[in-house]
């Protein structure tokens, strides 16, 4: 079939391009080279939806946000995903600054927001120096899992008739008679029209489109992530006066319950480690910032990469092929951005956004949430609910079994851990990792070698030497 | 139905625990999460287990199976596959396959066992990819599930599964470039460094460690460093191609079912305890390595017997609430168990460890008034063992004080 689009890219903006271009009834493929959604950009960052104060007036990057912050509310409910409303302050030693932030958030249209001074910002950030005597509120920032939102954008999508592919490494695309044929190694994929929002690797199918190309700059991002027993060091979004280097190293709680501090800024060569002088600088930012800063629960340090084109987003149309939209350069506020990024391609492509009556997805993340009645009830009909597989986080096999059966079949460790939170917590999967590569394994009818972390070779186990007898 | 003691965690300390509380009393309960009892015994088919308690070296495959064999000619009730969630006042939540329950309490003892400190523990720098694990895990994986990690290993730390695991990969035809230890002096007890690295050539690089970790979606390697003694890198890095990393940095007690309501030690991260190993609520007990972490699973096992015996007793109403003193440390010494005594007539054990090497040298422990009220002397005193030390109470009060004698 000639699918209406091809999305290239399973981040947080492909996925609700997938997901608002199924709504307005058009026929969508996503293409991933991964092997799920959320393996990039989207998985490692701070999880907040910003409230749009701090993008430049008139830019992309406010006009997206702000919008993207409102429909974040009705998405979120629509997905069964997980959204909470805890607010953010950026906190100064000069009233000048926040006063500026506070007339751009305004000028941008951001509701909520309020100056405060002295006791009132203590209040809300205890563990804060006290030399901090004035910080801009603003309400409408938000908690959420970057990659649990997403996912549920593309799962949403699959149950309403969109097609996601993964492992698809595009070799070649032409275009003949306004279709694309777009090849892999085993497969040709066709299309009316494609949207490259392939992240990191934008240029490499623009390339293949012979499209243009963009001047990309990668920017390091390192944080910690601590356990669930530190939550009370903040409960609500801190950051520095932001630079032009982006919004600063901040402290936040995650929707999860724990607490992130970073990310740094560094420029580099495009690669996900973390370094010693990175998590340094993020931990000597934290340590000027706050007293009491709890750095024995520290459970695990990460790194994303930001991609940046210029100072704001690209979101066009190409200028040599009408049917190909670009998106590039989605850094921060991209997540929070990602619904609004959605419905302008809409509008690029003249799309009619009247929405069909979508089916709603499934909710399988934890069963914590439900009432002992309610978990009793769901434990009588499959006892495997009341088996515990994950106790940080305490995910029962029931749940890892949902996963491993949702709508994206997700087939690595790091799927599932995204997914259910196997892994996630203090002991990071020391106890649980063989027991969910063990059930990965069981579903799929593959050997415990065969299950790869995340990326394709990241076999978590080998198979034992064969000896000669 | 109020159970008389309800114990969490079926290891080596828990059925210790169960076994000497159902000689005291009626209703005994023990928790498990897994399908099995013996806990991280199961992992351990190496030998070294039991001589202490059954006076002959057993794996430790065999020693649980010592204790669970015993365990089951009591009375004991055993739910397995049941996860204990929370402690609640006199109640433990416990969510198994026939759905989740509040069970009743006069005493619990917590004997959950310890987690490993992690590569995200340490801030291990670089990339997080397939292949690098904590030892236990790599036990696991190969004694459990029959599957190796790589072919061509490094370890990070010198802890006793560290050790063991460069043994048990070199057995299995994993080739050990080496185990890397950021301290002067290696963290493992000395029969495992001889029997381990010794006898199959493992080198062993103290005051290094690792910069971090190399590779694309399994490790490829990792840049190694001599630190100073403030841990700093000091000379040039150093690569070493490997395809899997274990770690053996730690463990930590795993006291989070506590929700902060115990008084925990900041040395030990476990609770605080008297000799009866009863914490600061006084029906709620620890032992095992949840309260400090042993060497030897016979000592977690003798513990637990000391705390099964006296949440028994407290149950029958036949532990009174007696005075408290404190038990001091000098600075020679990193933590002692228990913290506190009761004020009564009798003898305890007084398990300690030292911060630093000590060769012939003599332990003494004062009353408030300095006299020593017991001594020992010691061939050779490392971190990484565990010493003991036998106090008599009888007309003891105060505060008393360990030290190394000068």
């Amino acid at each position: 079939m000639v699918y209406d689009f091809a999305v290239f890219g399973g981040g947080v903006v492909g996925c609700a391009i997938l997901n608002k271009l199924t709504r307005c009834k058009q026929t969508v493929v996503l293409l991933e080279k991964s092997l799920d959604v959320a393996t990039g950009q989207s998985k490692a960052n701070s999880g907040l939806v910003h409230a749009g104060f701090d993008a430049k007036e008139n830019s992309l990057k406010s006009k997206f946000n702000v919008r993207g912050n409102k429909l974040f509310n009705k998405l979120c409910k629509e997905l069964k995903v997980d959204l909470k409303e805890s607010g953010a302050v950026v906190v100064s030693e000069d009233f000048e600054t926040v006063k500026r932030l506070y007339e751009r958030g305004k000028y941008n249209g951001v509701n909520g927001l309020k100056l405060l001074t002295g006791n009132e910002i203590f209040e809300k950030v205890p563990n804060l120096k006290k030399h901090f005597h004035y910080a801009l509120y603003a309400k409408t920032a938000k908690l959420v899992s970057p990659y649990l939102f997403t996912i549920a954008l593309a799962e949403e999508a699959v149950i309403n008739g969109a097609k996601v592919i993964f492992d698809f490494e595009t070799i070649k695309i032409e275009k003949r008679n306004g279709v694309f044929y777009i090849y892999n190694f085993n497969q040709i994929i066709m299309a009316k029209k494609i949207i490259n929002c392939a992240g990191y690797g934008v240029n490499e199918i623009s390339k293949l489109l012979h499209v243009e190309q963009f001047n990309l700059e990668f920017r390091r991002g390192e944080y910690f992530v601590l356990d669930k027993t530190a939550s009370d060091f903040v409960s609500i979004s801190v950051f520095p006066t932001p630079s032009k280097f982006g919004k600063g190293i901040l402290a936040t709680p995650t929707i999860d319950g724990n607490i992130l501090f970073g990310p740094n800024n560094e420029l580099c060569e495009y690669g996900t480690q973390t370094t010693h002088l990175g998590l340094n600088e993020v931990k000597q930012a934290i340590n000027k910032m706050y007293d009491n800063v709890p750095w024995n629960k520290v459970i695990r340090n990460y790194s994303g990469v930001r991609v940046s084109c210029g100072d704001d987003f690209v979101v066009k149309l190409s200028e040599v092929d009408n049917d190909v939209a670009l998106i590039a350069g989605i850094n921060s506020p991209g997540l929070s951005s990602s619904p609004a990024i959605a419905e302008f391609i809409c509008q690029l492509f003249n799309i009619d956004i009247e929405e069909k009556q979508m089916k709603k997805r499934e909710d399988y993340s934890s069963i914590k949430k439900l009432t002992i009645k309610e978990r009793n009830k769901l434990i009588e009909t499959n006892p495997s609910f009341g088996k515990i597989v994950c106790k940080c986080e305490e995910v029962s096999e029931g749940e890892i079994l949902r996963a491993i059966n949702s709508p994206l079949k997700p087939i690595t460790f790091d799927s599932i851990k995204r997914r259910v939170r196997t892994g996630m917590g203090r002991c990071q999967a020391g106890f649980c990792m063989m027991k969910v590569v063990s059930l990965l394994a069981k579903e799929q009818g593959l050997k415990l070698e065969d299950i790869f972390k995340e990326e394709k070779n990241s076999n978590i186990v080998l198979k034992d030497f064969e000896y000669d007898v | 139905m109020m159970y008389d003691v309800v114990v969490i965690g079926g290891g080596p300390s828990g059925m210790a625990a169960a076994i000497r509380a159902s000689e005291f009393c009626q209703k005994v309960v023990l928790i498990e999460r897994e399908p099995r009892l013996g806990g991280i015994l199961n992992q351990c088919i190496h030998n070294g287990f039991g001589l202490k308690i059954f006076k002959e070296e057993l794996t430790g495959v065999e020693y649980a199976q010592r204790i669970e064999s015993r365990l089951k000619q009591q009375n004991i009730e055993v739910l397995l596959n049941s996860y204990a969630s929370k402690i609640l006042d006199h109640k433990v939540e416990v969510i198994t396959q026939h759905g989740i329950k509040q069970i009743k309490a006069k005493t619990i003892i917590f004997a959950g066992g310890c987690r490993e400190r992690t590569a995200g523990g340490i801030s291990l720098a670089g990339k997080r990819v397939a292949g690098v694990y904590t030892a236990g895990l790599v036990q696991k994986m190969i004694n459990y599930y029959g599957k190796i990690p790589g072919k061509k290993a490094l370890i990070l730390g010198s802890g006793d599964i560290g050790l063991i695991m460069a043994r048990r990969l070199t057995l299995q035809g994993v080739k050990v470039e080496g185990v890397l230890e950021i301290q002067k002096s290696c963290s493992g007890l000395r029969r495992n460094i001889t029997q381990c690295l010794d006898d199959f050539n493992i080198p062993l690089l103290l005051s290094h460690t690792i910069k971090r970790v190399v590779g694309k979606d399994r490790i490829e390697g990792v840049f190694i460093s001599k630190v100073d003694e403030n841990f700093n890198f000091v000379g040039e890095e150093k690569f070493v191609e490997c395809d899997c990393l274990l770690l053996s940095v730690g463990l930590i007690p795993e006291t989070e079912i506590f929700n902060n309501q115990v008084e925990l030690s900041s040395i030990t991260k476990g609770a605080v305890v008297n000799e009866f190993r009863q914490t600061s609520i006084p029906y709620i007990f620890s032992s095992g390595n949840v309260l400090h972490i042993h060497d030897l699973a016979d000592n977690a096992s003798i513990e637990g017997e000391i705390a099964g015996e006296s949440a028994a007793k407290y149950a029958n109403s036949k532990l009174p609430n007696f005075e408290m003193c404190n038990i001091e440390i000098s600075k020679d010494i990193s933590y002692c168990v228990p913290q506190r005594y009761c004020v009564c007539d009798g003898e305890f054990m007084l398990y300690f460890r030292a911060k630093k090497r000590f060769d012939k040298k003599k332990i003494v422990v004062k009353n408030e008034s300095g006299n020593v009220i017991s001594s020992k002397f010691y061939l050779a005193m490392l971190p990484g063992e565990m010493q003991e030390i036998k106090i008599n109470k009888n007309n003891l009060s105060g505060n008393i004080y360990l030290e190394v004698e000068e």
